[in-house]
């Protein structure tokens, strides 16, 4: 009774079809950009001006030594990553332990505290950036790594508290009591038992802190003024401004900055999966 | 060890925990608000180190000045639009992945891009797209003869807003996909097979099963997102600096361009706390309307 090839049958593929073009579609347009910026920078600049091509016909790394010889990327680089690393290092082991702790003790002001935590999440960057800055000017620390450091801190330290406190509640207080029942002291504990079940959230949040603290171009460009001192994203954000861009170069910075991001995630993404849906996400 | 020394031992060892990451945040988030406050009193100019106490005179000066009205409508304009295209494009994208297709891991894997690209590295890529000489887009409008000469974005008001608009929902709309999806796939199968068994069609379907199981979610990402985009203030200030005149000039905007151009930082301070006090305002506004809802 059923005829070979219904007209659902053709809806259905139909169905198939546009579910294919429009994801791959979009997907297109979302990478378009990464491949764009990357092509770009290995363009000539007498290409990049002359026609708009999407392959180019001539490959130059030309950009990226000028990069690195003339302009001193080099050096942005390596402050950029000592900042960064300072940071994540400092608010993944704060924030651990005082995540450790409010999940784990009750103490009073426990509630607000938590409350306070989540509402200067929603507080924009600009918005402490002039106190912040007023600040730190009175300790004298404006145009220092420090003082960088500090304010980066500033912004990371209550998200990754946050952050890592979903996971600590997701470790079974069972788990503790027994070791606690064998003898181990309440640190031991911490550092043998708590701490390596809440390594998808330990990484999570490093690399959140490590990626923003590396993103980050505002407070270098508030508080820093020596020009040995920025950061590769301030480098590349105070040439966009210029009057005379030297796109071939931009480019080429921008490419060396965004890489290690890409690679970064990529590498460490199954451990977000498994850490935000905690099983939840089906594949 | 009887109970009540080993439960005040207990309270201690937590609270010495705890105690640098409570001091660190108290004086990294609470303090710089509370000295925001404390400073959009003074007048001070950010070099010399000179205050003196003005009460409100920095707000009268800034709430009687027209260009922080237009700020103010600027960014309402731009947190409105940015919002509701994400959320358009995220829940359409949402829908998609929620399907089973051939490289859906690596489909899901890719669209974080935008999310996680770093704000200067799209600031530039999008620039250096939407340049007039060499930029892609105007190539491909005039290729395909709708525009007869290159625009430049950056000169025209309402291209500048368009502009900054495209950036930000190409920067965040994965962000709402990847919530919206993770939602999507908890709602149980056989809701929707026992929607097909009464004849319901793929719209009435998504109305009436898939929205309300989204509502929760769709709320939270919105006032995420709205706050967000309310008070950006790296991309905005690298893709146009405010504008043509002003065109694409936020509140954030307005209250660096006071605090560290004009070297005014109570002025700034001031336009700050205006701000966070109209997001104040939106909150309460929503939590009575929950309130309303709930009491129906």
């Amino acid at each position: 009774m059923l005829s070979t090839r219904s007209g659902y049958y053709y809806w259905k593929v139909a169905k198939r079809v546009f579910l294919y073009c429009s994801v791959y579609l979009i997907t297109t347009i979302v990478l378009f950009p990464l491949y764009w910026v990357v092509v770009s920078s290995l363009k000539t600049r007498g290409e990049l001006f002359a026609r708009v091509t999407l392959i180019p016909q001539q490959i130059t790394v030309m950009n990226f030594v000028h990069l690195f010889t003339i302009s001193g990327f080099h050096l942005f680089l390596r402050n950029s990553l000592i900042i960064a690393l300072t940071v994540t290092l400092v608010v993944v082991s704060v924030a651990a332990l005082a995540a450790y702790g409010i999940d784990r003790f009750r103490f009073r002001g426990r509630r607000t505290f938590v409350r306070l935590i989540l509402t200067t999440y929603m507080f924009p960057l600009i918005l402490l950036a002039i106190p912040i800055y007023t600040a730190l000017g009175k300790m004298g620390l404006t145009n220092t790594f420090t003082g960088v450091i500090l304010a980066q801190i500033s912004y990371d330290l209550p998200f990754c508290t946050w952050l890592l406190w979903n996971f600590v509640k997701t470790v079974p207080l069972e788990l503790e009591e027994a070791s606690m029942i064998d003898g181990a002291s309440r640190s031991q504990t911490f550092r043998w038992v708590v701490f390596p079940l809440m390594r998808p959230g330990i990484i999570a949040a490093g690399i959140f802190a490590f990626l923003w603290s590396w993103s980050d171009f505002v407070y270098p460009m508030i508080l820093l003024s020596s020009d040995s001192k920025r950061t590769a994203s301030l480098a590349v954000a105070s040439f966009v401004g210029s009057l005379a861009i030297e796109w071939e170069y931009l480019l080429a910075g921008s490419v060396v900055l965004i890489l290690p991001v890409i690679i970064l995630f990529m590498y460490v993404a199954k451990y977000l999966v498994l850490g935000f849906g905690g099983g939840a996400v089906k594949e | 060890m009887n109970q009540r020394s080993q439960r005040s031992r207990h309270v201690s060892v937590g609270l010495v925990l705890v105690l640098p990451g409570l001091i660190m945040i108290c004086a990294f988030a609470v303090f710089p608000l509370v000295y925001g406050i404390y400073l959009s009193f003074f007048a001070k100019h950010a070099w010399l180190p000179a205050y003196r106490f003005i009460g409100f005179g920095n707000y009268l000066r800034v709430l009687t000045d027209p260009e922080l009205w237009r700020a103010f409508w600027v960014d309402l304009l731009y947190m409105g639009s940015t919002v509701s295209l994400q959320l358009a494009t995220g829940m359409g994208m949402a829908l998609l992945l929620n399907q089973k297709f051939l490289g859906r891991a690596i489909v899901r894997g890719a669209l974080i891009f935008p999310y996680i690209l770093p704000t200067v590295g799209a600031v530039v890529i999008w620039r250096w797209m939407f340049n007039d000489l060499a930029g892609v887009v105007n190539h491909i409008l005039m290729e395909l003869q709708v525009i007869d000469s290159p625009i430049v974005y950056s000169a025209n008001p309402t291209t500048a807003l368009v502009f900054v608009i495209i950036v930000a929902v190409y920067r965040f709309f994965p962000f709402i996909t990847l919530a919206l999806l993770a939602r999507l796939q908890s709602i149980p199968v056989v809701l929707y097979e026992a929607a097909v068994v009464d004849g319901a069609s793929p719209w009435r379907r998504f109305w009436n099963i898939t929205l309300p199981q989204l509502e929760g979610v769709i709320v939270l990402v919105c006032i995420l997102r709205g706050v967000w985009m309310f008070t950006e203030f790296d991309a905005l200030y690298l893709l146009t600096g405010g504008g043509p005149l002003g065109a694409t000039q936020t509140l954030p905007l307005l209250a660096y361009k006071k605090a560290f151009y004009t070297w005014k930082p109570g002025q700034g301070a001031a336009i700050a706390v205006f701000t966070m006090a109209v997001l104040l305002v939106g909150y309460l506004f929503y939590s009575k309307k929950q309130i309303e809802l709930m009491e129906e």
